[in-house]
């Protein structure tokens, strides 16, 4: 049978709005580098594959934090591999806002620093926001993002393919594309297994194709069984259709999962974290927002008023008719449904289960089984208790159905996915 | 005299070696320890780039400065600053970032921009790079960041600021997503062969880096000290050992010495006499704590 793969989502609080408020987190450092160590290194214990750096290089505006302090990925991962000594570790770098020689230099650097642990995330980044911090007044259209993200790709593999060793001189290329015009040869040592591992997110049909041209693993995320099951499938056939072996590319399904000792203080447990997002926000204003109305003019403990609500035009309409509809049959109250829109809009918790780790492992063993995945992305509420419950609670238990692996075998992340070596990726995909 | 040694990160030296050298050297004494790549030697190959093997060797350096060499030349000011930044909250305020002026060498065909080889444009470009990147670490007012769990406000917006800085060669927004580090920014440290060189990045060097030219060292150290640089250090390669190579610096009227040595070299000093422990590497190194807008007012 094959294992469960497993990843952390890496934060300082949690993934959680409300983290950062529970008398758990520690705000006294900013960035705090202890939880990072303490996160990696209890994802360690329980052999995790892989810990994951998110990232988007730009300041988000708003009193709360969302997702903690940014830094700078390589250097945090860089910095994470020097106190582990197993787990892989992702870093999240941008193919919109980098040049493809630096990337495949640094990334080299610490491909090899850490004996091979090196995963990079690239994502075409998107807003106006990032691209005024890199000389551009804004981002460049959806599909040139792409096929910027495409040449990007074929640079820096081929960069690493071409790198020199001590007994080997390297092999210049020379590009000349759409986006990038690059000669020579890396100065740094090629990395251990010729690159680091290659991950993917993106579950528009490009990012799909392009997560099926180059990703080693993919970060997925799904709402229902069935459309996890749908994404796995379709990414499978499309990896197929490049001509790779579909058990080449590890997809990596998220997971928020809220652990307590029962079911209900798991629900306690989110109810708690919800609360704190929610204390002192102006969530009516919030509501007021999506809904294209000042409810404020209303009496905040009185029903929606909704005759009076407008057609809402925009993107956030599907949101704005949900938040409506709940309303409605639930007969809530403004400030009810309010608090609902607050808490509930968090993005990218992808799918939640709350409760015990029996409870927890079940879940995830029937996902797995029905195949919607090849591992799990931990999207941990708080990361500290998160990570600690997990390994202490739902490895044992998924070790003990043989579904999670009892040690490491190897000290690569390349070989935590199964691969004794990885293809160079770009000679499939030189310039036509 | 304050020593900040530069170590070679040559092509067959392992990580473990370079980070056990490392040691050494802040065990012997020195108030720093860099990291010199291939693209600062202009050999061929090296181990690994420089700054991210400085964040790896921040656990081993603990008290004593840990300096990180990039171009100034290219690449984005705003990783520049991402990163110098983070090292510094990284390695608990000793972070130091050794600019690198050179358009030689394989970055030079691996980047968007190119150089025409005028030296006056490429010393007004590392300028540019460098003023951008301290605006960006002065873009959070101090007490920007306030966490406060019953209030829910984690950080003050009206006191972060864009930078808006627009030029012919770079277009940057900001603010920096970094928070203000320990030391408020990373102590940079600029090389000086040339005049022109210590004028153009004068206002922006704490410590200049000086390479003796035709005309010796001395000028140089002049130039460097009166183009802004608050300590100038003489580079000097492969010296037998620390109190010659402090001796050369003294005669060169530098206020210290910047050793450029091999890993094994690195590990057969002892007992540098540097400056006394300090809680920054600034400090180590005796310069004024960096305020805010200390040099972009």
């Amino acid at each position: 049978m094959s294992l469960i793969h497993l990843s952390l989502n890496l934060s300082e609080y949690g993934r959680h709005s409300g983290a950062w408020r529970h008398p758990a987190a520690d705000v006294t450092a900013i960035p705090n580098l202890a939880a990072y160590v303490h996160a990696v290194q209890w994802a360690e214990k329980g052999f995790f594959d892989q810990a994951f750096l998110a990232d988007s290089p730009v300041h988000a505006p708003g009193r709360t934090s969302v997702t903690g302090t940014r830094v700078d990925p390589l250097e945090m991962a860089s910095r994470l591999m020097a106190v582990t000594d197993h787990i892989g570790v992702i870093a999240t770098l941008s193919t919109s806002y980098n040049e493809p020689f630096d990337v495949a230099r640094r990334a080299a650097s610490v491909a090899s620093l850490s004996g091979g642990r090196l995963g990079v995330n690239y994502v075409a980044s998107t807003g106006a926001a990032i691209a005024r911090n890199f000389n551009r007044s804004d981002q460049l259209p959806h599909d040139q993002r792409y096929a910027r993200a495409h040449e990007f790709l074929e640079v820096v593999t081929r960069l690493w393919a071409g790198a020199p060793t001590v007994d080997a001189p390297g092999t210049p290329i020379s590009h000349h594309g759409r986006f990038f015009d690059v000669e020579g040869v890396l100065d740094v040592q090629r990395p251990p297994l010729g690159r680091p591992v290659i991950i993917q997110a993106g579950s528009s049909p490009d990012g799909r194709d392009q997560a099926a041209r180059w990703a080693d693993a993919i970060y997925a995320g799904g709402s229902s069984l069935e459309a996890g099951q749908e994404y796995y499938a379709d990414i499978k056939k499309r990896t197929a259709d490049y001509g790779r072996d579909p058990e080449s590319v590890k997809v990596m399904l998220g997971l928020a999962p809220f652990l307590a000792p029962t079911d209900e203080e798991g629900e306690q447990l989110k109810t708690l974290l919800d609360d704190f997002h929610a204390k002192g926000a102006d969530t009516i204003g919030h509501l007021s927002g999506l809904l294209e109305i000042d409810l404020k003019a209303y009496d905040a403990e009185g029903p929606l008023p909704f005759d009076d609500l407008p057609e809402v035009k925009a993107a956030s309409v599907s949101q704005a008719g949900l938040f409506a509809r709940m309303a409605r049959e639930g007969d809530l109250t403004i400030s009810q449904t309010a608090y609902l829109s607050y808490v509930g809009g968090l993005a990218n918790m992808q799918f939640v289960e709350s409760g015990t780790a029996e409870r927890v492992a079940d879940t995830m063993q029937e996902w797995f089984e029905a195949g919607t995945c090849d591992g799990y992305s931990l999207v941990a509420p708080n990361i500290g208790h998160t990570i600690e419950s997990f390994v202490t609670g739902v490895v044992p238990i998924l070790q003990e159905r043989g579904l999670a692996r009892t040690s490491y075998e190897s000290t690569s992340l390349a070989g935590h996915f199964g691969l004794s070596e990885l293809d160079d990726r770009a000679s499939a995909w030189a310039v036509a | 005299m304050v020593t900040v040694a530069l170590l070679r990160v040559d092509a067959d030296a392992s990580p473990s070696a370079l980070l056990a050298a490392a040691g050494s050297l802040a065990a012997a004494g020195v108030a720093g320890v860099g990291f010199l790549d291939a693209a600062d030697l202009g050999t061929d190959l090296g181990a690994t780039e420089s700054s991210l093997l400085a964040t790896a060797a921040a656990l081993e350096l603990e008290g004593v400065g840990v300096v990180g060499t990039q171009s100034g030349l290219y690449g984005f000011p705003y990783h520049s600053a991402r990163r110098f930044a983070t090292l510094d909250h990284l390695s608990g305020g000793y972070a130091g970032w050794l600019v690198r002026t050179t358009s030689s060498g394989p970055e030079s065909l691996g980047h968007a921009w190119r150089s025409t080889g005028d030296r006056a444009a490429e010393l007004g470009r590392c300028s540019e790079h460098l003023e951008i990147s301290y605006r960006l670490w002065d873009s959070w007012e101090d007490g920007a960041q306030w966490p406060d769990k019953e209030t829910g406000d984690f950080k003050d917006d009206s006191r972060i600021h864009s930078i808006d800085y627009v030029s012919e060669a770079f277009q940057v927004a900001g603010p920096l997503d970094v928070p203000p580090s320990p030391q408020r920014r990373p102590v940079i440290l600029v090389g000086v062969s040339t005049v022109a060189e210590a004028a153009a990045l004068g206002p922006w060097t704490d410590v200049a880096v000086v390479t003796p030219g035709p005309d010796g060292s001395a000028p140089l150290v002049v130039a460097a000290r009166e183009a802004g640089a608050s300590l100038v250090l003489l580079r000097v390669d492969d010296p037998a050992d620390p109190a010659s190579a402090a001796t050369l610096a003294a005669a060169a009227g530098a206020d210290g010495v910047a050793p450029v040595l091999s890993v094994e070299a690195a590990l057969t000093w002892s007992d540098v006499a540097s400056a006394p422990a300090g809680g920054t590497f600034a400090e180590r190194l005796g310069l004024a704590t960096f305020e805010h807008g200390s040099r972009t007012a």
